[in-house]
């Protein structure tokens, strides 16, 4: 089960917060995508995805975070229908990823959530801030 | 050695948090909750994820789940009906070779071998499939 908070808050440019409380896998994957695609068409650009209260992440997390970021970074997303192959490019961009996520940042996961990313190679992804305001500050 | 079974019903993705919930507490009878514990329960719900997603492709099924512990290590055994499905033939994502000499792989079948020591799988003689995770709590 995985409740979504959204946020609107300005730092220079307009940051969207999105905070993911609960158990993400393979049941509530999709719907964190759609959620994503909806504040893009929204026009969301910068998102900062809230990790503070999410108990646990499964490796299609992984694909929804994926899928996001290629939305804020203004990039097709890969089709969240075949999630499990969309595996395989996200080891082609955790092999070519020579900087972080400009568009899309992670606040405060939980050590549990942050294993996950660390042995993943997700942690070199993205940015990840302990603090909420420098978090925001970042996209200024 | 100590041992705990779970008889699930037939199950789906939408139980996955329940499932998850039940094999944590059966582990924690075996093992005090830490990081062991963690990790173990993020490799089984990939396991567990895969047999729903690949074996019983979307339909829901049965499962037995064994949890026992020795001195040496703790082992989760899945057993299920499904179609022949072996993750541990998936090769591992090689992150060092170029995109287009990679072989094909899941991160979740990665998140199953990095929170383990070893998986087993056989196809059941009868039908379905068993994976046994085994995870070294010492030595």
């Amino acid at each position: 089960m995985m409740n979504v908070t959204i946020e609107q808050v300005e730092s220079g440019v307009p940051v969207t917060i999105i905070k993911l409380v609960g158990q993400l896998d393979a049941s509530s994957y999709l719907d964190v995508i759609e959620t994503g695609k909806k504040l893009h068409r929204e026009g969301t650009r910068d998102l900062l995805i809230d990790m503070s209260e999410m108990t646990f992440m499964a490796s299609s997390g992984l694909v929804a975070l994926h899928n996001i970021a290629l939305l804020m970074r203004g990039e097709q997303p890969q089709d969240p229908e075949a999630g499990w192959a969309a595996m395989h490019a996200i080891n082609r961009d955790v092999q070519n990823s020579s900087s972080f996520e400009a568009h899309c940042k992670l606040l405060n996961p939980t050590p549990a959530v942050r294993k996950t990313l660390d042995v993943t190679g997700f942690a070199n992804l993205f940015e990840i801030y302990d603090g909420r305001d420098e978090a925001i500050a970042s996209f200024g | 050695m100590s041992a705990i079974t779970i008889y699930f019903p037939p199950v789906c993705l939408d139980d996955l948090a329940e499932i998850r919930r039940l094999i944590e507490s059966a582990v924690v009878c075996l093992w005090e909750p830490g990081e062991v514990v963690t990790e173990l329960v993020i490799a089984i719900n990939e396991a567990v994820t895969n047999v729903l997603v690949h074996g019983y492709q979307g339909q829901p099924g049965h499962m037995v789940v064994k949890v026992s512990r020795d001195n040496a290590a703790l082992r989760v055994c899945l057993q299920d009906q499904a179609w022949p499905f072996n993750p541990t033939a998936v090769p591992t994502p090689d992150i060092t070779l170029p995109l287009a000499q990679r072989q094909p792989g899941g991160m979740g079948v990665h998140l199953m071998r990095q929170f383990t020591h070893r998986l087993q799988y056989r196809a059941l003689p009868e039908g379905g499939n068993e994976l046994v995770l085994v995870r070294q709590i010492e030595g």
